[in-house]
C-alpha cells in the first residue's frame, strides 16, 4: 500500500521537476511541494525532527535471522513500540549474517553464525522486511558486508534493499574510496550510504568521508570489534569535535555501549547512540519469542537519560 | 630485490590492484594501518640497508640460496622431461614462508611495533612468524583453527618452544579463513603497536605485494640456477597453491618468459563438490573475502563455503589476487590434485627421493610428474618444493592407518 502509494508520488515530483527545469516560472510550484517532503528519506526526516525538538536519536541493532527474521522484525516492532512511548527517535540498524565478519565481537559473529546455521538468506531479509514495511515507519538501515553485495550485484543490491522498504545501508568493508558508484545510485535514488569513521582516521581523511557519507555518520568510537565495553573512551569529545567541523550530516556513536550512563555521557555529543551486542547478547538469551519483555525493559532502562 | 629485479610489471597498481582483482575492503579502522604499512614498505624497499640486511638474514640465518636439485630417480620412474626441485624444503623451519616473515618482521622492527600477529593454518607460517619473533625479540601471537592445532600438534609445541602464544580459533569451520579473520580482529584493536604478518599473498592491499616481493627470492635463485646448470630455462614450473605465496615466488620472477609454461596447483579434495574441495579458481567465482576481491568459494549470497583439503596448508576458499588476475590473462594454469594424488605423491617422492614432502608441495609433484611424463627428456619442469613433510607424518600415518603417536 504505502509502497505503491509512494512510488506514485516520486514520478508526480519527476513530472513537475522536469516541467521546473524546461519552465523557470515553475520553480515555485515545485518548491512548494517539497515543502510536503513525500519522498524524502525517512532517516533524514527522523533526524530534522529529532534536531527541533532537541532529541537524541536511539540506533538499536539486530541481527537478522537470529533466531528467524519473523521473530527479528517482531523483537523490532516491539522495542519501537516501546521508544515510541519513550518520545525517543529510533532508527533500526538490521545486520545481513555474514560467514566472515571482519569487525564483529563474538557476541555479533554467534549470532550471524546461529542466523546462517537456522538458513538465513538475503530473500528472506528483504521479505521479512517488506512485511514489516507494511505496517511499520521505522527507519532501518541495513548492515552488510561488501562479499554479499558484490555477490549479488551492487546495484540490484542496492535497488532490492531499497524497494523491500530499508532507507540505507552500512558497507562496512567498503571503504570510501570503493564506494563512489553505490554513493552515486543511493543519491539518484534518495538511499542513504552511510560511511564509518574510526578512532584511527587520520584527519587527512575525514573530510572525505564525511563528504560522502549520506544520512548519518557511524563512529566507532573504540578501535576493534564489536562488543560491550564499561567506559568510553578519553579522546571521544575531542575526536566527535573534528568529525563535526567537516560533516554536514549528524553523528552516531556506537561500539560498546552498554548501560544508560554510556547512552547519557554519549547523549552530549552524538546525535545518536547505536547499541549493538548489549541488545544482541539479550535476544540471544530469550527463552520466547512470544514475550519480548527482558529487551524492552533493558531498552527502557538504556534510554532513561534519554525519555521524556 | 624482487620488485626491482622483476621489473616490467606494472600490477598492482596504487590502489592495490591486480586488473579487476586485489584493493582494500576492510572496515575504516584497518585503513590506517595499511596506509602507514604501505609508506614504510616503499620506504624500505628504496634502501639498500634494508636489502643487505634481510639478504644477510637469508644467507646466514634461512640457508639461502637453497638449492636446484635434479630429481634423477623419479625423472627416470616417470620417464619424461627432467624433473627439478627448488629446495624451499631446506630452509630453516622447513618451507618457505620464513622468507616472508623475516622480511615483515624487519619491517615490523622499522615500524617501532613491539609485537606480531600471525595466522597460520597448516603451522608453518605460525613456526616461521613464532621464528622470526624469537630472532628480532618481537611478542608473538599466532591464530590458529582448532581442528589444524589438532592437525598439527608437532608445530604447536614448536611455536611454543620459541615463545609464541597460540590462540586456537573456535569460530565457524576453525581452519585457516577463521584464524585469519580473528588475526584481523585483533589487529583492529592493537594496530598501534602490532604488525600483523600475514602469511600469503592475500589480503588487502599492500600485503599481495609485500608478500609477493618476498617471496620472489625462490623465483630469482631458481632462474638463475636453471640458467646455469642447464644452459636454459624451464618449459614449466610447477608449484601448489592455497593462498598461493610459494607460487607467486617462484612464477613472479619468470612472468616476463613468455616460453616458460607457468602452472598452479590447487587442492581438488576428495570431490568436486562445493565443501569437498579448496580448488577456488577451479570451481570458485569473482568475490570479496578477507578484504580482497579475488576468485571465492561462496555461495549465491556471498557467505564463504566450507573447503576440505587433506593439507591444512591448502585448506582455504579464496586465492591471491595477483593469481586471479594470471588465470585471467592466461599466463599461468591452474589445475588440482586431490587428496589421494596427493598422499600417492608423498609416497612417491619420500621413496624414490628420499625427500618426504609437505603434503602441500605433494599436490605439485603429482602435476609435475604427469606433466614431465607427456615431454621429451630434452625438456625441464621445476617442481617448488615448498616445504617438508615431517608436520605431516602423524596426519598420513593416519590416513595410512598406522598409529605412530
Amino acid at each position: 500500500m504505502l509502497r505503491s502509494r509512494s512510488s506514485t508520488r516520486r514520478e508526480y515530483r519527476v513530472a513537475i521537476a522536469g516541467a521546473a527545469s524546461s519552465k523557470g516560472w515553475m520553480k515555485g510550484i515545485n518548491g512548494l511541494f517539497l515543502l510536503e517532503r513525500p519522498n524524502m528519506n525517512r532517516i533524514d526526516q527522523l533526524f530534522e525532527q529529532a534536531k527541533k525538538d532537541k532529541r537524541t536519536v536511539f540506533v538499536p541493532f539486530l541481527t537478522a535471522g537470529d533466531p528467524d527474521i519473523n521473530a527479528t522484525m517482531k523483537i523490532a516492532g516491539d522495542i519501537h513500540r516501546t521508544t515510541k512511548e519513550l518520545g525517543v527517535p529510533t532508527i533500526l540498524e538490521l545486520g545481513f549474517p555474514y560467514s566472515d565478519p571482519m569487525a564483529d565481537g563474538p557476541t555479533i559473529q554467534s549470532a550471524y553464525n546461529r542466523a546462517l546455521d537456522g538458513g538465513i538468506t538475503v530473500q528472506a531479509i528483504f521479505d521479512g522486511v517488506r512485511e514489516f514495511r507494511k505496517t511499520s515507519d521505522l527507519p532501518l538501515v541495513g548492515m552488510v558486508s561488501y562479499a554479499i553485495v558484490y555477490r549479488k550485484d551492487p546495484t540490484d543490491f542496492l535497488r532490492s534493499a531499497k524497494e523491500a522498504g530499508f532507507d540505507g545501508v552500512i558497507i562496512p568493508d567498503l571503504p570510501v574510496e570503493e564506494s563512489e558508484s553505490a554513493r552515486a545510485w543511493g543519491e539518484k535514488n534518495e538511499f542513504k550510504l552511510i560511511q564509518l569513521v574510526a578512532p584511527t582516521t587520520r584527519p587527512d581523511r575525514l573530510p572525505k568521508i564525511a563528504a560522502a557519507s549520506t544520512g548519518f555518520i557511524y563512529y566507532i568510537s573504540v578501535a576493534g570489534i564489536t562488543g560491550e565495553r564499561r567506559a568510553l573512551p578519553p579522546d571521544l569529545i575531542e575526536r566527535v569535535k573534528a568529525i563535526r567541523e567537516h560533516s554536514r550530516v549528524p553523528i552516531c556513536i556506537g561500539f560498546g555501549v552498554s548501560g544508560p550512563d554510556q547512552v547519557k555521557q554519549l547523549s552530549e555529543w552524538a546525535d545518536g547512540v547505536i547499541v549493538g551486542s548489549a541488545l544482541v547478547r539479550r535476544v540471544a538469551e530469550l527463552p520466547s519469542i512470544s514475550d519480548t519483555t527482558s529487551i524492552t525493559d533493558f531498552v527502557r532502562h538504556l534510554l532513561e537519560p534519554l525519555a521524556r | 630485490m624482487a620488485s626491482q629485479t622483476a621489473g616490467g610489471n606494472v600490477v598492482p597498481d596504487s590502489k592495490g590492484r591486480f586488473g579487476p582483482y586485489g584493493g582494500r575492503y576492510v572496515p575504516e579502522t584497518l585503513m590506517f594501518a595499511l596506509d602507514q604499512l604501505e609508506a614504510e614498505y616503499n620506504r624500505a624497499i628504496a634502501d639498500p640497508e634494508f636489502h643487505q640486511e634481510l639478504n644477510e638474514y637469508f644467507r646466514t640465518y634461512v640457508g639461502r640460496p637453497n638449492p636446484l636439485y635434479f630429481a634423477r630417480r623419479l625423472t627416470d620412474h616417470v620417464g619424461g622431461a627432467r624433473i627439478y626441485f627448488k629446495r624451499e624444503d631446506l630452509n630453516h623451519t622447513g618451507a618457505h614462508k620464513i622468507n616472508n616473515t623475516l622480511g615483515q618482521a624487519l619491517l615490523c622492527r622499522r615500524m617501532g611495533k613491539r609485537r606480531i600477529i600471525a595466522e597460520t593454518g597448516a603451522g608453518q607460517h605460525g613456526v616461521a612468524s613464532a621464528t622470526a619473533a624469537a630472532l628480532f625479540g618481537l611478542e608473538c601471537d599466532v591464530y590458529m583453527g582448532a581442528e589444524d592445532i589438532r592437525r598439527q600438534k608437532l608445530n604447536v609445541f614448536k611455536m611454543h618452544q620459541m615463545g609464541a602464544r597460540v590462540v586456537s580459533v573456535e569460530s565457524g569451520s576453525k581452519t585457516l579463513r577463521d584464524a585469519i579473520n580473528e588475526a584481523m580482529r585483533d589487529w583492529m584493536a592493537s594496530v598501534e603497536n602490532t604488525h600483523y604478518i600475514i602469511g600469503s599473498v592475500m589480503g588487502p592491499h599492500p600485503f599481495p605485494k609485500i608478500v609477493r616481493d618476498f617471496q620472489s627470492i625462490i623465483g630469482i635463485e631458481a632462474r638463475a640456477q636453471c640458467l646455469k646448470e642447464t644452459g636454459k630455462l624451464p618449459n614449466v614450473v610447477v608449484a601448489c597453491v592455497g593462498g598461493g605465496s610459494n607460487a607467486a615466488g617462484i612464477f613472479y620472477p619468470f612472468l616476463e618468459d613468455k616460453e616458460v609454461e607457468l602452472v598452479g596447483i590447487e587442492a581438488g579434495g576428495r570431490g568436486n563438490s562445493l565443501g569437498d574441495h579448496a580448488a577456488t579458481i577451479s570451481f570458485g567465482k569473482q568475490g570479496v573475502l578477507h578484504g580482497m576481491m579475488t576468485y571465492v568459494l561462496a555461495d549465491d549470497d556471498g557467505q564463504t563455503s566450507p573447503v576440505h583439503s587433506v593439507s591444512a596448508g591448502l585448506d582455504y576458499p579464496g586465492i591471491g589476487p595477483e593469481h586471479s588476475y594470471w588465470h585471467d590473462m592466461g599466463r599461468v594454469k591452474y589445475l588440482s590434485a586431490g587428496d589421494e594424488q596427493a598422499l600417492e605423491a608423498f609416497t612417491l617422492c619420500s621413496r624414490l627421493e628420499g625427500i618426504i614432502p609437505a603434503l602441500e608441495t605433494s599436490h605439485a609433484i603429482y602435476h609435475a610428474c604427469k606433466i614431465a611424463k607427456e615431454r621429451s627428456p630434452e625438456e625441464i619442469v621445476i617442481l617448488n618444493m615448498s616445504g617438508r613433510g615431517d608436520k605431516d607424518c602423524f596426519e598420513v600415518a593416519r590416513l595410512l592407518g598406522e598409529n605412530i603417536e
